[in-house]
C-alpha cells in the first residue's frame, strides 16, 4: 500500500515539476471538471455469532447476520495536467462523493424483522495519472491509468485510508479551437480498490464513469 | 453467581450492599450505595489480590487441583492489557469461603438448599468509598466438579465456573449477551452465549473457559486507564417505545469488522442506555428486551422493567471514534402484540 501511496505521491511531484518547467510556448496544460460515477462493491458478509453451548450443537449461534454493501454513488471529478507529448498527457485529479455504507441486517434469532441500517461515507480520491491519446482528431479516443489515495470518512468517524489503481479510456472531443479551447472528455475506468469503509478483508473492482468538460491554456 | 437456570439469589453478608449501576462508559457493574447517598461501582483499589483456596478435596477434585484451576482464572482476567489485574496464593485455609472474615477464599461449600447455584461470589466492601475489602466465592458441593483439561461428562468445569465468578469479584454484574430455551421438564438451557459473564452455565461436561469482547469491555470500563479511554469510545441514547423510554432494554453493540459483541442496558425511565469501552469502527445496534424467565438476573426486580417489545435493529450505523461518544441516538422498539 505504502509503495502503491508513495507511486501516486510521484507522479504528482512529476506533474508540478512538468507543470513548472513547461515552456512558456506550449499551449498544453489542462484543467477539467468532471460528473463521476462510482458503481458500488459488497464489503463483507458477517455474522453475529455466539459460543454454542456444545450439548446444543457445534456450530456457533448465529444471532443475527449482516451483509454490507457500499452503494454506488455520483461524485465530481477535477483534474489538472500537461500534455508532454503530442499523445501523453498526465494529469493529477481530485474526486468527491458521498456514498452510502449500508448493512442488510437478517436472520434474527429473536426475530428482529430484517432492517437495513445505513451511513454517509464522505470519499475524497487524490491521485495522478497518465493518458494516453491514439489520435489528434475532433474526436480522439485515449487510454488512461493511475493511482492514488482514498480517504473515506464514515459519518461521525475517523479518516480511513485506502490505495486505487484505476485504468480505462474513454474518448475527447474539442468544442472550440483557438487559444484556450474548450472539449468534452468521457472516460470509463475500472478500478482496484483495497479495504477502505468496508467490513471485509478483501480487494475490490468496481466501475466508474465520468463526464466532463476540459479547457486548455 | 452462575447458576443452572436464571435464577437470581443475591448471596451477600456483612456490608455489602448489591446493585447494579453504570459508570460513564455504562457496562452493567456491582454497585453500592456508599454513605453520602451515591451509587458508585464497587471495585479494588490495591493489586494483587491475595487469596487463600480451602483445604478441602472433593470427589475429583483436589484442594490442590482446586487451586491450579483457580490460579488459570485469575490469569485469564490478568490477561487483558493495560488493566494491572494481578493476584497472589497465599496457602490453603480452613476457613469456609462465605465467612466476612477480612480474607478472601475460595472453595467449596454445602448449599444443597441452592439446587440451582453453581456457585457465588459475596464481598465486603467500604462503605465510604465502594472499595472491595475482601470477597469470597463458594463452589456449590451438591454439585460434581471436574478440573479435566477437556471437562467431564456429568461434571461441571471448576475453571469454568470460576472464571465466571472472579469476573464478579472484580466489580461485574451480569451479561445479557446469551440465548436461552425452555426445558421440557423446567428450567431454562443456555444455547448460546458470548460473555463469560452469562449467568447460565453451559451443560455440564463442557468447558467455557474464555473471555469475549464483552467480557473485556466490562472489566476495561472498571479498571481502564486514561489511556484506554482515550483509545476507546462509547455509544449513548435512548430506547423508545411510542415515545416514552424503555428501561431493562439490553442494547447490543455489533463491530461486523471484528466480529465482536458488547451490551450495555437502559437502565432508567427515559430509557437512556450507553455502551462503552468500545474499539473506533462502525456499529451496528440492536434492542431487546430482557430473559422473560428472569430478568431479576441482570437487574434489581424493583425496578420496573419494561419486556413488552419486540427485539428491533437501529436503521443507522454508528461511528465511534477514539475518545468519542456517538450520542442522540433512539432506538425504537414497538410492542410485541
Amino acid at each position: 500500500m505504502s509503495v502503491r501511496c508513495c507511486a501516486a505521491s510521484a507522479g504528482l511531484v512529476l506533474l508540478i515539476a512538468l507543470i513548472a518547467s513547461r515552456p512558456a510556448s506550449a499551449q498544453a496544460i489542462e484543467v477539467g471538471v468532471a460528473l463521476a460515477f462510482t458503481g458500488g462493491y459488497g464489503a463483507g458478509s458477517v455474522a453475529a455469532n455466539e459460543t454454542r453451548n456444545p450439548s446444543t450443537g457445534s456450530t456457533p449461534l448465529t444471532l443475527f447476520q449482516t451483509d454490507s454493501r457500499v452503494l454506488s454513488a455520483p461524485g465530481v471529478n477535477v483534474h489538472a495536467g500537461m500534455s508532454v507529448t503530442r499523445r501523453l498527457f498526465v494529469f493529477g485529479d481530485f474526486q468527491y462523493s458521498r456514498p452510502r455504507l449500508r448493512t442488510h441486517l437478517s436472520a434474527d434469532f429473536e426475530g428482529a424483522p430484517d432492517t437495513n441500517a445505513d451511513t454517509t461515507v464522505s470519499s475524497y480520491l487524490f491521485g495522478a495519472g497518465v493518458e494516453y491519446r491514439f489520435t489528434a482528431g475532433t474526436w480522439v479516443p485515449f487510454v488512461s491509468g493511475g493511482a492514488g489515495q482514498v480517504r473515506e470518512v464514515p459519518e461521525g468517524g475517523e479518516v480511513l485510508t485506502s490505495v486505487d489503481v484505476h485504468a480505462g479510456g474513454g474518448v475527447r472531443r474539442a468544442l472550440t479551437h483557438g487559444r484556450h479551447p474548450l472539449g468534452l472528455r468521457g472516460e470509463v475506468l475500472a478500478t482496484f480498490r483495497s479495504r477502505g469503509v468496508g467490513f471485509d478483508s478483501s480487494h475490490h473492482v468496481l466501475p466508474s464513469v465520468s463526464a466532463g468538460i476540459t479547457w486548455r491554456f | 453467581m452462575k447458576t443452572l437456570r436464571a435464577a437470581f439469589a443475591v448471596v451477600a453478608f456483612g456490608v455489602a450492599v448489591l446493585a447494579l449501576t453504570r459508570g460513564v462508559d455504562a457496562y452493567l457493574k456491582i454497585g453500592t450505595r456508599v454513605s453520602n447517598g451515591s451509587l458508585v461501582t464497587i471495585r479494588w483499589s490495591t493489586f494483587p489480590i491475595r487469596y487463600f483456596v480451602t483445604n478441602r478435596d472433593m470427589p475429583g477434585v483436589s484442594a490442590p487441583q482446586l487451586q491450579q484451576a483457580v490460579d488459570r482464572a485469575f490469569h485469564t482476567w490478568q490477561a487483558v492489557p493495560n488493566l494491572g489485574l494481578a493476584s497472589q496464593f497465599v496457602g490453603f485455609t480452613g476457613v469456609a469461603p462465605s465467612g466476612g472474615d477480612g480474607m478472601n477464599v475460595i472453595g467449596f461449600e454445602d448449599h444443597p438448599e441452592l439446587d440451582r447455584v453453581l456457585a457465588a461470589t459475596s464481598f465486603t466492601l467500604d462503605t465510604v468509598s465502594g472499595e472491595i475489602l475482601n470477597s469470597d466465592i463458594f463452589l456449590n458441593s451438591a454439585f460434581p466438579w471436574s478440573v479435566a483439561d477437556a471437562g467431564e461428562a456429568g461434571k461441571q468445569d471448576v475453571e469454568s465456573i470460576v472464571v465466571h465468578e472472579l469476573g464478579h469479584m472484580h466489580g461485574l454484574g451480569h451479561s445479557a449477551l446469551g440465548e436461552t430455551e425452555l426445558l421440557a421438564g423446567g428450567g431454562r438451557r443456555v444455547i448460546g452465549e458470548a460473555s463469560i459473564m452469562f449467568p447460565i452455565a453451559f451443560t455440564a461436561g463442557s468447558v467455557n473457559r474464555a473471555l469475549h469482547p464483552d467480557d473485556v469491555a466490562g472489566i476495561s470500563d472498571i479498571y481502564a486507564s486514561s489511556a484506554f479511554r482515550a483509545a476507546t469510545g462509547s455509544i449513548t441514547g435512548h430506547v423508545t417505545k411510542n415515545g416514552s423510554g424503555v428501561l431493562g432494554a439490553h442494547v447490543v453493540a455489533f463491530n461486523p469488522a471484528t466480529g465482536a459483541m458488547i451490551g450495555g442496558f437502559s437502565l432508567s425511565d427515559d430509557g437512556s442506555f450507553a455502551v462503552g469501552a468500545l474499539d473506533p469502527g462502525t456499529y451496528v445496534l440492536r434492542a431487546e428486551p430482557l430473559d422473560d424467565g428472569d430478568p431479576g438476573a441482570f437487574l434489581s426486580t424493583s425496578l420496573n422493567i419494561d419486556l413488552n417489545f419486540q427485539p428491533a435493529f437501529f436503521d443507522r450505523l454508528v461511528t465511534v471514534t477514539r475518545g468519542g461518544t456517538a450520542s442522540g441516538i433512539e432506538l425504537k422498539v414497538v410492542p410485541k402484540s
